[in-house]
């Protein structure tokens, strides 16, 4: 199993259940793909890029569920799928991505990370001010910039050179497709065993 | 405030805490800085950083453990504010909540930077890596627990187990690894880093059983909030789990209330709740938390002479009475 898809297991017997969420293929994969990328970009460790892919994926996903809540609902049950767990669920990703952080030894990337954490709650304060617009787009890309960094980081490359990769691959590949709806966990794993 | 606390050098490494947590909430953006300052300033027991500070000055390093012990009330503060959310609470220790007065979104995004920066000040401690490593633990489980607890609103089978589940992860852990935490920070050898662990978590578990009955008996004014607002959610706590156990003449009736969700409102929380206490559920639900409070106790006693050892046996004491 995937660790991402292991990352999503609550107590055995539950399911994470996605189908009031409308999550799409990139949003489960996006940062894996890009890590993968900008791995053999910089002549990283095999390895080492997939457990980076996973970290920023894990973040993302976090930031995603955080801001799917629903602000009004009408029935216990939209209540709980809508927003009660997108808060919880987000939450679990996040310490999931804390764990895995600190079990693979990376981190000496967590400033980089918190740094992503704290604009991306302070850009979505700025938006709900109406200050700013920022989606879930302007997020992933912040979070691609991050992603960049820990790669130059691994390698001792100038951040600037990986970044020209990471904006390449985020233009060519986040407005392509964002894929099929993930609806259910069979799905999700199935995406991880092509 | 709880007694222990009086005690003069934790009360002094306590506003040490308070004087350095407003220092890290003067964030740069000023709503956030606004809503974290208001979350602080609303008052609390700090109950984690004192345990902090406790058993960091058994190893004599509670002069290093003040920015440790404040990451811990900021992981606090950022799950009571996520909980709020979660609980569609309207006030918190008589305060509007941050989702009232703005927005759930709003709420979380605060919640999240709060423990953004609870993370960066424990990655700059001692043993950094496997603070980090405790505080991943930490909060995936205490999500687990808290979706555990809303998988089983008005669950009427649930088992002492089930119970044990949730509240170990909804509160026990997070007092646990507030001692945990400074054990390793303080350097401890891994023996007295689980014998620390084991106190928290034991003074965790009676806290929550203790906080649930409490929320069926203590009167409405004192609460802040109508009795049995636990049982109202479908939230199954201790006493009720107990009661519903035994074969009695109102079991049906008690059944029906819950599964119900209590149809007539407060006026059949407080049948269910009057069912519960007849049913000796408040006692029984007691003995538990006795059990708990005595394993600290002996975890404690021991415990080398340590310094503040005494001061923590008067904290079991103060449990054993506590009342709000």
């Amino acid at each position: 199993m995937h660790k991402l898809v292991e990352a999503m297991r609550v107590k055995e017997g539950s399911v994470f259940d996605l189908t009031h969420h409308t999550f799409y293929e990139r949003d489960f994969t996006f940062f894996i793909r890009l890590s993968k990328y900008l791995g053999r970009v910089v002549r990283c460790d095999k390895a080492r890029a997939e457990e980076i892919g996973l970290l920023s994926q894990l973040i993302y996903l976090s930031s995603l569920l955080h801001v799917s809540i629903t602000e009004e609902t009408s029935d216990m049950e939209q209540l709980r799928a809508e927003k009660q767990m997108p808060v919880l669920l987000g939450d679990l990703l996040y310490g999931r991505f804390i764990s895995e952080l600190s079990e693979t030894g990376n981190s000496s990337y967590l400033p980089i990370y918190l740094s992503y954490l704290k604009e991306f709650n302070a850009n979505n304060i700025d938006s709900l001010e109406d200050r700013t617009e920022f989606d879930m787009k302007k997020a992933a890309f912040l979070l691609m910039v991050k992603t960049n960094e820990v790669f130059a980081l691994v390698m001792g490359h100038n951040p600037l050179d990986v970044l020209m990769e990471g904006e390449l691959f985020f233009a060519e590949e986040w407005n392509v497709s964002k894929g099929e709806k993930v609806t259910n966990m069979a799905q999700l794993e199935a995406l991880f065993d092509r | 405030m709880l007694s222990f606390l009086k005690v003069h050098a934790v009360k002094k490494k306590l506003e040490e805490v308070e004087a350095y947590l407003d220092q890290v909430l003067h964030f740069e953006h000023p709503e956030i800085r606004e809503f974290a300052l208001r979350t602080l300033h609303a008052g609390g027991k700090r109950v984690r950083p004192s345990l902090t500070i406790l058993t960091a000055s058994m190893f004599k390093n509670e002069d290093n453990i003040v920015p440790l012990a404040a990451a811990m009330e900021l992981l606090h503060m950022a799950s009571l504010i996520h909980d709020d959310v979660v609980d569609e609470a309207d006030t918190r220790r008589g305060a509007a909540t941050i989702n009232v007065l703005k927005s759930n979104r709003y709420a979380i995004h605060v919640g999240d930077y709060i423990l953004a920066e609870a993370i960066d000040i424990i990655s700059k401690q001692q043993n950094a890596d496997r603070l980090l490593a405790i505080m991943g633990v930490l909060s995936a489980e205490m999500s687990l627990g808290e979706v555990e607890q809303l998988r089983t609103t008005y669950d009427i089978h649930q088992t002492i187990e089930d119970y044990n589940y949730r509240i170990d992860r909804k509160t026990a852990l997070l007092m646990a690894t507030s001692c945990q935490a400074a054990a390793v920070a303080s350097g401890a050898s891994d023996e007295e880093i689980e014998r620390f662990y084991k106190i928290g978590y034991n003074l965790g578990m009676n806290f929550q059983i203790e906080d649930d009955i409490l929320d069926m008996t203590q009167d409405a004014k004192k609460l802040g909030k109508p009795a049995g607002s636990d049982l109202a959610r479908g939230i199954m706590t201790l006493p009720t789990i107990l009661v519903l156990q035994k074969d009695f003449a109102e079991k049906t009736e008690l059944i029906r209330l819950i599964e119900e969700r209590f149809p007539n409102g407060q006026a059949d929380v407080e049948r269910a709740i009057n069912i519960v206490i007849a049913q000796n559920g408040i006692q029984e639900a007691e003995v538990f938390a006795e059990n708990y409070l005595k394993d600290a106790e002996r975890d404690i006693v021991a415990l080398p002479e340590y310094p503040m050892k005494k001061v923590l046996l008067e904290g079991v004491d103060f449990l054993r009475g506590r009342a709000f």
